[in-house]
This record gives C-alpha cells, sequence and structure tokens, in this order.
C-alpha cells in the first residue's frame, strides 16, 4: 500500500455507503411512506439525511488527504471532458447538494414535490459518482482493475452499504417492528449480493491469476499475503451468508425477539464493513500497471 | 503539428548513467526522483551440451523518460488540465494547477510523471524546454558519452534510424503512442523467451 491509500479506501467507501444510504433512502420514500413517516429530520443524529450528509462531507474531507496540493482542489473540474476524477467530483457535489436540498425540503416543511424532485436528483447523481468512479478505475494500462471485478464491486458495496444502512434508519425510527416482512425481503436482497460477490469474486482471482506480466513489478496474486486476504474475505462473506440466512429464519419465527435481531443485525454489519475494508485493500493491493 | 522525440540505442548503451545524472543535475532533483532512469535487464541461464556449458545469457539496457506521447494517457485523464501538450509536441504539467493527485503516475505506462514530496505536485522530463527554445538539446543527450541517445522531430529519427519494435520492459507503443524511436538489442529477442526482469530496482527507486 502506498501512504494515502487509506484515505482513498475510506473516501470510495464512505461515497459508495452515502449512495446505497440515498438510494434505500428514495425506495422507502417512494414505496414504503409509512416507513419513511417515522424518521426525525433536521439536525439530528437520528435524521437519515443528515447523517448522509455527514458521512459525504467527511467522505470530501478524506479525500482531499491523498492531494499533494489540497488547496489546488478548485481546479479538479479543469476537464470533465476527459477526466473521470473530474467528473466523479461534479456528480459527488451534485450528490451532496440534492441531500441538502432535501433535507432542507423536509425540515421546513416545503412541498412533497419539491422534495421528490431532489431526492430524484440525489439518487441519480449517486448513480452517475458511481459510474464515475467506476471509469476511475478501469485504466487500460492497469490490466487488474481494467476488468468486470471493479464495477461489480463497487454496485455490489453501494447495494450491501445501502440494505445496512435501510435498516439502521428503521431501527432509529423504531419501525423494525411494523414490517417484518419487508425486513426479510431486505436480507434476501443482501444474500444475493453476498452471493454474487462470492462468485465474481472467485472468477477474479482467477482471472488475476491468469494475466501475463508486461510490467516491471509482478504482484504474486496466487501466494502470499495476497492469497491469504483474499480467502479471509470468503471466508467472510461465507460467515455473512450463514448469519444473514439464519437472521431471515428468526424473522418468521413466531416468538420472534426483536432485541436480538438487532444485535444480530449489528454484528453482522459489522462483519459486512470489516469485509468491505478487506476487499477495498485487496483491489488497491491488485494495482500494477504495464510498462515500468 | 511537430513531434519532438528521443531515440535510443540500446545496442550502444553501456548503462553508465551518465544521461540520468545530467538530467537530476539539471532539473535538481530530490533523492529517489529520476526523470530519466536507467533500466537494467539481465539474466538467462547455462544449458549442458555434452560436455560443454553453452551460454544462454542476456543483458542490456533501457534509458528512459517521458515519451511525449502522441496520445498522452497522463494529460487525457488530468482533472486539472495541468498537463499540456505544446505545438512541438513536447508534454508539460503546469505545476500552478496540479492537485498532485497522481492520477498521471497511475496510468502512465512508462513512470514518467513522479510526485515531488516537497513541493506537492507532480513532475516529469519536460525535454529541457528551456535549452530546446533555445535551439539546444535536452541535457541527458549531449551528456551521453557513447552516443545512445539522440533528439529530434519524430519523423527524421525514423528516417534517419528506421523504425523498430519496442523492447522489454517496454509496454506496447500502440497504447500511448510515444515518440521514442529506438534501435533494441541484439539480447532482447532472447529475454523475451526467459521470463526477463529488470535488475536493478531498488536503484531505479531510490537514486
Amino acid at each position: 500500500m502506498h501512504n494515502g491509500e487509506w484515505s482513498l479506501i475510506s473516501f470510495t467507501l464512505l461515497s459508495q455507503l452515502s449512495v446505497g444510504l440515498v438510494l434505500a433512502l428514495g425506495f422507502m420514500y417512494f414505496m414504503h411512506q409509512s416507513l419513511f413517516a417515522g424518521f426525525t429530520t433536521g439536525l439530528s443524529l437520528r435524521s437519515p439525511e443528515f447523517i448522509i450528509l455527514v458521512l459525504i462531507v467527511i467522505a470530501t474531507l478524506l479525500s482531499l488527504l491523498h492531494l499533494g496540493s489540497p488547496l489546488h482542489s478548485y481546479q479538479s473540474l479543469n476537464n470533465l471532458r476527459g477526466s473521470w476524477i473530474s467528473r466523479e467530483i461534479l456528480m459527488l457535489s451534485m450528490f451532496g447538494f440534492g441531500m441538502l436540498l432535501f433535507m432542507l425540503s423536509r425540515y421546513f416543511d416545503w412541498s412533497v414535490g419539491i422534495s421528490q424532485i431532489f431526492i430524484i436528483f440525489s439518487m441519480l447523481s449517486g448513480i452517475l459518482l458511481i459510474l464515475a468512479m467506476t471509469g476511475i478505475y478501469m485504466i487500460p494500462t492497469v490490466p487488474s482493475w481494467d476488468n468486470f471485478y471493479t464495477p461489480v464491486s463497487f454496485i455490489g458495496s453501494v447495494f450491501l452499504l445501502g440494505s445496512i444502512g435501510m435498516m439502521v434508519f428503521m431501527m432509529l425510527s423504531g419501525n423494525v417492528e411494523m414490517n417484518h416482512k419487508f425486513l426479510s425481503q431486505i436480507i434476501i436482497f443482501m444474500i444475493i449480493v453476498v452471493a454474487v460477490l462470492i462468485i465474481t469474486g472467485g472468477f477474479h482471482q482467477y482471472h488475476l491469476s491468469q494475466i501475463k506480466f508486461t510490467g516491471i513489478e509482478q504482484t504474486k496474486f496466487n501466494q502470499g499475503l495476497f492469497l491469504v486476504i483474499f480467502i479471509i474475505r470468503i471466508i467472510l462473506l461465507f460467515v455473512i451468508a450463514v448469519s444473514l440466512f439464519y437472521l431471515n429464519q428468526i424473522i418468521f419465527n413466531h416468538d420472534r425477539n426483536f432485541s436480538m435481531i438487532q444485535k444480530l443485525f449489528i454484528l453482522v454489519s459489522f462483519l459486512i464493513l470489516l469485509e468491505e475494508v478487506i476487499g477495498r485493500y485487496l483491489f488497491y493491493g491488485s494495482y500494477f500497471r504495464v510498462g515500468v | 503539428m511537430e513531434r519532438l522525440a528521443f531515440y535510443f540505442d540500446s545496442r550502444n548503451c553501456s548503462g553508465c548513467k551518465t544521461c540520468q545524472v545530467a538530467c537530476k543535475d539539471k532539473n535538481d532533483l530530490a533523492i529517489g526522483t529520476l526523470w530519466r532512469r536507467v533500466y537494467e535487464v539481465s539474466g538467462g541461464d547455462w544449458e549442458q551440451k555434452g560436455n560443454a556449458w553453452v551460454p544462454h545469457i542476456y543483458a542490456y539496457n533501457i534509458s528512459l523518460s517521458c515519451n511525449h506521447c502522441e496520445d498522452p494517457i497522463c494529460m487525457k485523464n488530468c482533472p486539472s488540465s495541468a498537463i499540456q501538450k505544446r505545438e512541438d509536441g513536447i508534454v508539460t504539467i503546469d505545476q500552478s494547477i496540479c492537485l498532485g493527485c497522481k492520477y498521471c503516475s497511475w496510468v502512465c505506462p512508462y513512470g514518467a510523471p513522479q510526485f515531488n514530496e516537497e513541493k506537492g505536485v507532480m513532475g516529469k522530463c519536460d525535454l529541457c524546454i528551456d535549452y530546446v527554445d533555445q535551439g539546444k538539446n535536452p541535457s541527458c543527450v549531449d551528456a551521453c558519452p557513447t552516443r545512445s541517445l539522440d533528439f529530434g522531430e519524430y519523423t527524421k529519427l525514423v528516417e534517419k534510424y528506421g523504425e523498430k519494435e519496442h523492447i522489454y520492459p517496454l509496454p506496447n507503443p500502440e497504447i500511448t503512442q510515444p515518440s521514442l524511436v529506438i534501435n533494441p538489442h541484439k539480447d532482447a529477442e532472447m529475454a523475451k523467451k526467459m521470463n526477463p526482469e529488470v535488475v536493478n530496482m531498488e536503484e531505479v527507486k531510490h537514486a
């Protein structure tokens, strides 16, 4: 790992978490209004919009940490025509701005139509932000990144982290007990995402091991620390899938204990966060470029 | 549009690294930063044929800086547009607007842009732009004692030396179309079959 990549790991994960949360929030806003009604708004740590805004601000600040000249960062939009980084920064700004307007519209009780426009704007900007992030890493001179797994892993992170966020929001609003069917749907969705990550992760590891090196610094993908960390990540994904499956089972028990469900969910969330950090570490660790 | 380029003769290069030192001196580069690097490629094996041991060994050098590519991947991807190309084909970095995001160093297959820790911005070979504007050669070219380096308009260099295949560790030239003409070392063909490697990476990284 080069210096500064921890800030990139944190930035990419936090912004993907934020996008996942906004998509989840939008989904609940349009599809499950009854759940949304319980949410606090304004400058409260129980308000989803405020939490997302704080995450976006932290992600933005972290992204500045890897710059050699953060004071020049205002120049970063100069190349929207060619640079995915410029596009990413534009999308991040639009995404945050949309969320800020959505929060204001709810706090000041503006009309529902205006709130809807703001959240749709934020959701679309978030999707474009993930697209721009993918473009940044799909570099033709970096074969280990320029493949199917980059978008799959980014979208996987958005979905997994967003699903966790949706459950956390429900807990914050005290709505978990109200709708166990919806809870189960989220968990099944997460199991599917984890299964896709396990399968594609395996394919990607095989792809990495087959890459013909044309560079001078050759990373060993099929041995040593890289392989050990990859195996740990896959085991973690299996544990997460089994835990989610178990969680889904107890949700449908007649004598379900929501306090226990919440504790188990917090444990699974922690495992997912750990898996995501490890996955992103592996991603940056797989960097090598053709040539010198 | 003009296309200024380097010529490098791998057959002739002794690996003395005078070019590297001349560049470092001219640009006052810090320890660990080299805008021109000399890569030493060597290796091989011995094969027993009857009572004799026959060597299959190879050794050659590649002196490499920014190649001021026709299609510079660094420039295309620079978010602040700090990397620009002049009319004569020289690719430059405007350090007053560079963010120091290091993305250009991720994408360049020649390792040309390098981070300047002190200034917090990227730097790279500018073909000794001040010398070029005065009608002189870049410092590395004039410093080379074996005349393995040359400089000039790309098409004229191709006319003079011919267009030959780029050898290990150079990437496929189709990616960025480097303004670099080389005369490949005779050992390069053998090296290609024997899983070659650069043997002076420590020196390249820390000199």
